[in-house]
């Protein structure tokens, strides 16, 4: 079998250049993603009548259906969307040009990642017994101070693992980003792939940075999760 | 890009037009469901029953192939196979089917993470279910397969569930290497319009798999149903088994075990 | 008077839990509520710390008068400010450490400077005889050293009064005695206690008031020798029967 090793020597640093577009989308979305996740695991565990049947709706879409179809449908949605709101307002502004898709990547991720961040926290702030929160309150302190102090230190660590699976899966999931001309691992991998038709040659080198990174991830969150959950570990 | 309005019938009608290449997607799916549980079974037995070299090549591929973004893998089978195969045998294999590239690649996926479902499910039938099968006379491999194996199957239901059902919406990328499926035909219908309605049979796409997932995972539900009884708490135990033996795993395994969750891969 | 609770009802759904239960308790007192399970008293003392939100009945504590079908959230805090609760699962907040358990009601909930609170903390954690596990998680403890942790998380906020939902029943037998000890030290030095137990023996020691309820309602209410020796209820009684089968001579009894 002839692999062009030395090709693949030559790319695997620049592919490797694509994990800062790679980490940077999958923070963000995450970071977006996380407050209003909370917010919506709120509504969903108290039940609040709309907000928590649209909740369930939503979560039950993007779970329902491929991460693919998803990037493709906003994708060609989006600009659309967002022209005819600039030219709705009288601006001299092409919409098209001047937007770099990786925002539009960010919010779609950020949408998905919003989905799935919601089960988790809702999950894992429904672990936590009602006991903790009512310890709170005899003790004194408001609803938002016992959250604040009791109950997402704690669900946050339970949370932990779900945390990093979603995080590896995002790594994974905006490999995708390509579709959107976004610069990611992968969409230099597949531009280094044509030249000289070393296909196979720079999807393995793809293939070897997404393992180190989600390896750097994943080590990552098992320390955080030894560090905040100390509580956790009896004698 | 065109600024047309965006046209509502069109969703309707290109749906026969998509629904007719549906039985694409759902053999591509079925038939890597079909292989990679096998495939699975092989992997979970080796982590099982295996010895010490076979249990790490096991972990050790579960581990990669979660690691590896399902289209980096797709495309690494179709580029790198017929490579394989013509180092190996010397045959051409370039122009077979793009679906056997898609269903290689989605069976290879599927098994790593079935198998650790697989597994999960084996232990968490109790120990002394095996035992009282041995006691009364059978051979250990008929202890298995009559006792523990039917007992685990519907242990394992639930989390089968949900990775056949992520596997059906991952087959959704074999259209990037030419498949022409569902969500490929679509692509060809909005190519020989000239990019147009590319909203509309997008839309028409996701709607239609939303609609075959809730109607799956209502399927798995009634099935678990019909079998759960007498089943909750084996079932039970094994939870309560893993929760307490979760600390001591490396954080590999772990994120492994994580996976039977049923998060997207 | 410290506290006087008038008429306080609760239902849930169908099921009248308490039908308008009046009790009244002096600065000092300690008040204990005994009764058959499903009597309504864990609900009665989880009413005044609002943990249940009660649905008729009014409250005057410490000079003030609380409406419980109206009242507000800014009263409920007031209310919270001036008790302490202690659970039965001992509901210790598992991300802390003990003497974190004890200071956080101090430093978020009453505004109290960290060093402070941190002296504060430590006296009630001596005061329990637990000053050697301050540092520990709640998981590294036994139930009765929870429990007492407990007890100095509701004692480090000076409360005008404690309320104790069956602070032992969760307990191993051998370690309810640690538990009942300090809490007789409490009593003795003059904090006012609400408490709800099966602890028979504790109730005849400690009491200066004791409550009987059964079906929602009280029975009966008295001193200790009162209830313990000649209750005048035959529901009463019959209860101490159940409860004292071979002690219940009511001779014996003190």
């Amino acid at each position: 079998m002839d692999l062009n090793i030395e090709f693949m020597q030559e790319t695997l640093p620049l592919v490797a250049q694509g994990i800062g577009v790679t980490l940077e989308l999958t923070l963000l979305s995450l970071l977006l993603a996380a407050p209003l996740a909370f917010y919506f695991a709120l509504a969903r565990l108290k039940e609040l009548p709309v907000i928590s049947r649209a909740v369930r709706a939503y979560v039950s879409f993007v779970r329902g259906t491929p991460i693919i179809l998803q990037i493709l449908l906003l994708y060609s949605l989006l600009p659309s969307l967002l022209n005819a709101g600039v030219q709705a307002l009288g601006l001299d502004l092409n919409v098209f040009e001047a937007v770099d898709p990786f925002y539009y990547a960010v919010l779609i991720f950020t949408l998905n990642t919003l989905a799935l961040l919601t089960e988790v926290f809702r999950s894992a702030l429904g672990s936590i017994g009602h006991d903790q929160l009512e310890a709170g309150l005899a003790a004194g302190l408001t609803e938002g101070q016992t959250y604040r102090y009791i109950i997402i230190p704690q669900a946050l660590v339970v949370a932990l693992p779900a945390l990093c699976n979603i995080t590896v899966n995002l790594i994974k999931g905006t490999s995708l980003a390509f579709l959107m001309t976004v610069k990611d691992i992968m969409a230099i991998g597949k531009v280094a792939a044509s030249y000289g038709y070393n296909y196979l040659e720079a999807y393995l080198d793809v293939f070897l940075v997404y393992i180190a990174l989600c390896t750097a991830m994943q080590l990552l969150f098992h320390y955080l999760e030894q560090r905040l959950g100390r509580f956790r570990l009896a004698v | 890009m065109d600024t047309r309005a965006f046209d509502f019938t069109v969703i309707f009608s290109v749906v026969p037009a998509l629904l007719s290449y549906l039985d694409v997607t759902l053999a591509v799916a079925l038939a890597s469901i079909v292989l990679g549980s096998l495939w699975g079974a092989a992997i979970s037995g080796a982590k099982v029953a295996g010895g010490k070299a076979l249990r790490g090549l096991a972990h050790g591929y579960t581990y990669v192939m979660r690691c590896t973004p399902s289209i980096v893998l797709l495309f690494i089978v179709f580029y790198g196979l017929p490579v394989l195969v013509r180092a190996v045998s010397g045959e051409n294999i370039h122009d077979l089917h793009r679906g056997v590239f898609a269903v290689i690649t989605f069976a290879l996926l599927f098994g790593a993470y079935i198998s650790e479902v697989f597994r999960a499910a084996y232990l968490a039938v109790p120990r002394g279910q095996y035992e009282a099968a041995v006691s009364i006379g059978l051979s250990p491999a008929k202890a298995v397969l009559h006792i523990v194996l039917p007992q685990a199957a519907r242990i394992a239901l639930p989390n089968f569930g949900n990775s056949a059902i992520n596997l059906l919406k991952e087959g959704s990328l074999a259209y990037t290497i030419g498949l022409v499926d569902m969500l490929g035909k679509g692509n060809l219908i909005i190519a020989q319009n000239f990019g147009a309605y590319g909203i509309e049979v997008y839309l028409a796409c996701i709607l239609i798999y939303w609609g075959l997932v809730l109607l799956l995972e209502a399927a798995f539900a009634r099935l678990e149903q019909v079998l759960g009884r007498g089943q909750r708490q084996a079932a039970k135990a094994g939870e309560g088994k893993w929760l307490a033996g979760w600390q001591k795993i490396r954080f590999w395994e772990k994120a492994e075990r994580s996976e039977r969750h049923g998060l997207e891969y | 008077m410290l506290m006087s609770i008038r008429n306080l009802q609760k239902r849930f759904g169908d099921n009248e839990v308490l039908q308008g239960v009046n009790l009244d308790i002096e600065k000092g007192d300690v008040v204990v509520i005994l009764g058959p399970s499903g009597s309504g008293k864990t609900t009665f003392l989880r009413s005044l710390n609002f943990l249940e939100r009660a649905d008729g009945g009014t409250v005057d504590f410490d000079d003030r008068h609380y409406d419980l079908q109206e009242v507000s959230d800014r009263q409920i805090a007031e209310v919270r400010q001036k008790t302490a609760f202690v659970f039965q699962n001992y509901n210790l907040f598992a991300n802390k450490t003990a003497l974190e358990n004890v200071t956080l009601g101090l430093t978020a909930g009453r505004g109290v400077k960290k060093e402070e609170a941190l002296r504060i903390g430590r006296e009630a954690l001596q005061k329990v005889g637990l000053s050697d596990r301050e540092a520990y998680y709640p998981a590294q403890l036994s139930g009765g050293q929870q429990q007492r942790v407990g007890i100095a998380r509701a004692i480090a906020v000076r409360p005008e009064v404690i309320l104790f939902d069956e602070p032992t029943s969760a307990l191993d037998p051998e370690l309810v005695g640690e538990v009942l000890s300090v809490m007789r030290q409490l009593a003795k030095e003059g904090t006012t206690m609400i408490v709800v137990t099966h602890e028979m023996k504790f109730a005849r020691e400690v009491a200066s008031h004791v409550v009987f309820m059964a079906d929602g309602k009280v029975v009966e209410e008295g001193s200790a020798e009162e209830i313990f020796i000649k209750p005048k209820e035959e529901r009463t009684r019959k209860f101490l029967q159940r409860i004292l089968p071979e002690e219940y001579e009511a001779a014996a009894l003190i």
